[in-house]
């Protein structure tokens, strides 16, 4: 339920109960800070922004053979051109939706434009080297207009790029999310963090997994370090600063949980030896579902949830047989959460 | 001073059409200066209609009858740290009017001196096979080069390829189509053409 509809219905019982005076209601509902939503025209804005340039792809894919090779270029640099032109004279009006669903679509122009120049002029070069410069230029475009659309859409180039080098590594992407991170908390863009949060967790865990196979410490280490952020940027969201902080703390959360369960399969092992990878991952989970519902965060609770769902399912499959082991498993965290609960209960009584 | 936020991409948006142009030119520039070689090709599918009209270029070359397959590095083992292996050193060998391969090679040096003009790539061969005599029904068959180079395609229009492709379609006939490549000093190779029963096919501008 919306906050003003819980308002409305807790300040008639309010008023009915003679604790605030009738009048006073009107006021009152006038100070709440509606939450900022997108309007209609925006919304079409960017269906026509991502629809255009679909189109514009789709053309360039099916290829124009009547125009000689140097026509064709100039059109391709004209078309790009229109586009930056587009953002800047929106972003000159103060229309800064407009101008971040154009600099977007510049992004999207001028990565399509890299294939279809290597297409016209015969030029040799790996894909990955393409995409990861469309990247570049769409951090520079983000960058230049404040756009976080193109913030995205250069994540996205550079991790399929850093993919495709096939080098064992996604340090570009790492450094990269890093990069969309502090852009996120400049520009107080929650879009750009969870972009940011999710290129950083897949360039991590893809790195470490493939240079440190088998070596469960480092993703022990990368545990502790997303937890660390994770506790920072709650930090800062208790302390006030909301916005980005509560995305990141969110989705730190989440990386922290899939490292450590990433630790027990980088172990490779089988059997007892993996219950106290199994117990923790079990603890973090249920602690992850506290925090979440302490915290009132959606994204920590879904993933304490989501992780404990798995961590039940990785117990049965390791134990098998050996019921007797997970039972007893279970219930050391049953009496945990409820010991927990317990405790969390007594001090807010007290 | 602070500048704009529309300067700022204008700005941006003349960088990113500069490198465009860069690209092209260096690139240009490059492939002109490189030196020309002319490489048997396999004519296979010819015509990439979904992204664009390209022929496809496989580079491979029968060996005369009896001929030995040239030395090719064998260096599965030394596969990068994560699985990717660097390109060997190719070092070609001038054959009438084409080259072919002399051998591959762990280094350019080693290269250079058994061919005149090197490349980077890869090469592999299927030895020529000679049946067992007295042998009922198996024939006698050439070996066959393959290279592996970093260019595998020339886009053309779709009225070339059409007319490639009728070419391309008798795949008897492996002597009439070639690849015209460009070679820079650093064993980088850039597709300049094809030539296809004797037509050469080249890059324009126009």
């Amino acid at each position: 339920m919306a906050y003003r509809k819980r308002l409305e219905r807790d300040l008639d019982r309010w008023i009915a109960a003679g604790h605030v005076p009738a009048e006073r209601r009107a006021d009152m509902l006038a100070m709440i800070e509606e939450p900022k939503r997108l309007d209609a025209a925006t919304a079409l804005a960017w269906i026509g922004a991502v629809l255009l340039g679909v189109a514009i792809i789709s053309f360039i894919a099916a290829n124009w053979d009547g125009l000689p090779r140097l026509a064709r270029f100039i059109m391709v640099l004209a078309l790009f051109a229109a586009a930056v032109c587009g953002a800047a004279w929106t972003a000159h009006r103060n229309r800064p939706a407009a101008s971040n669903a154009l600099a977007t679509l510049a992004a999207l122009i001028f990565a399509a434009a890299v294939g279809l120049v290597g297409q016209i002029f015969d030029i040799a070069g790996r894909a990955s080297h393409a995409l990861i410069g469309s990247g570049v230029a769409a951090a520079l475009l983000a960058l230049a207009g404040r756009s976080t659309g193109a913030g995205l859409a250069a994540l996205l180039l550079i991790a399929l790029g850093d993919v495709q080098l096939f080098d064992g590594r996604m340090l570009i992407t790492l450094g990269a999310g890093l990069l969309a991170a502090l852009a996120a908390w400049s520009w107080r863009s929650a879009a750009l963090a969870h972009g940011a949060s999710i290129a950083i967790f897949i360039a991590g865990a893809w790195t470490i997994g493939r240079l440190h196979a088998g070596e469960a410490g480092w993703f022990l280490v990368a545990a502790a370090a997303a937890a660390g952020v994770a506790a920072l940027a709650r930090w800062r969201w208790k302390a006030g600063d909301t916005g980005v902080f509560a995305t990141f703390y969110g989705w730190f959360v989440w990386i922290a949980l899939a490292f450590l369960v990433a630790a027990g399969f980088a172990a490779s092992g089988t059997g007892p030896e993996m219950i106290p990878h199994r117990l923790a991952w079990l603890t973090a989970a249920g602690g992850a579902i506290t925090l979440g519902r302490n915290d009132r965060h959606a994204l920590i609770s879904t993933g304490g949830i989501v992780f404990l769902i798995a961590a039940v399912g990785a117990v049965l499959v390791d134990l098998g047989v050996d019921l007797l082991t997970a039972a007893a498993l279970f219930f050391a965290c049953a009496l945990a959460a409820l010991a927990g609960g317990l405790i969390l209960r007594q001090r807010a009584k007290s | 001073m602070t500048i704009s936020l529309a300067h700022r991409l204008l700005a941006a948006g003349v960088v990113c059409i500069l490198a465009l142009i860069g690209l092209v030119i260096i690139e240009g520039r490059a492939r002109a200066a490189g030196r020309e070689v002319i490489v048997r090709m396999q004519p296979v599918d010819p015509r990439a209609l979904l992204t664009g009209h390209y022929v496809q270029l496989s580079f491979a070359d029968s060996l005369a009858p009896g001929e030995a397959c040239p030395p090719i590095t064998e260096r599965e083992a030394q596969f990068g740290a994560f699985g990717a292996r660097s390109e060997d050193w190719l070092a070609l060998r001038k054959d009438g009017d084409v080259h072919v391969l002399a051998g591959s090679y762990a280094t350019k040096g080693e290269a250079l001196k058994h061919g005149e003009i090197v490349v980077r790539g890869f090469a592999r061969c299927d030895p020529p096979f000679t049946p067992e005599p007295g042998t009922e029904g198996a024939t006698a068959s050439p070996g066959t080069v393959f290279l592996d180079l970093s260019v595998d395609r020339f886009y053309a229009d779709q009225q070339e390829a059409e007319a490639l492709e009728k070419i391309l379609h008798d795949r008897d006939q492996t002597d009439r189509t070639a690849a015209i490549l460009s070679v820079s000093d650093d064993g980088t190779v850039r597709t300049k053409g094809v030539i296809v029963d004797g037509k050469r096919v080249e890059l324009t501008w126009f």
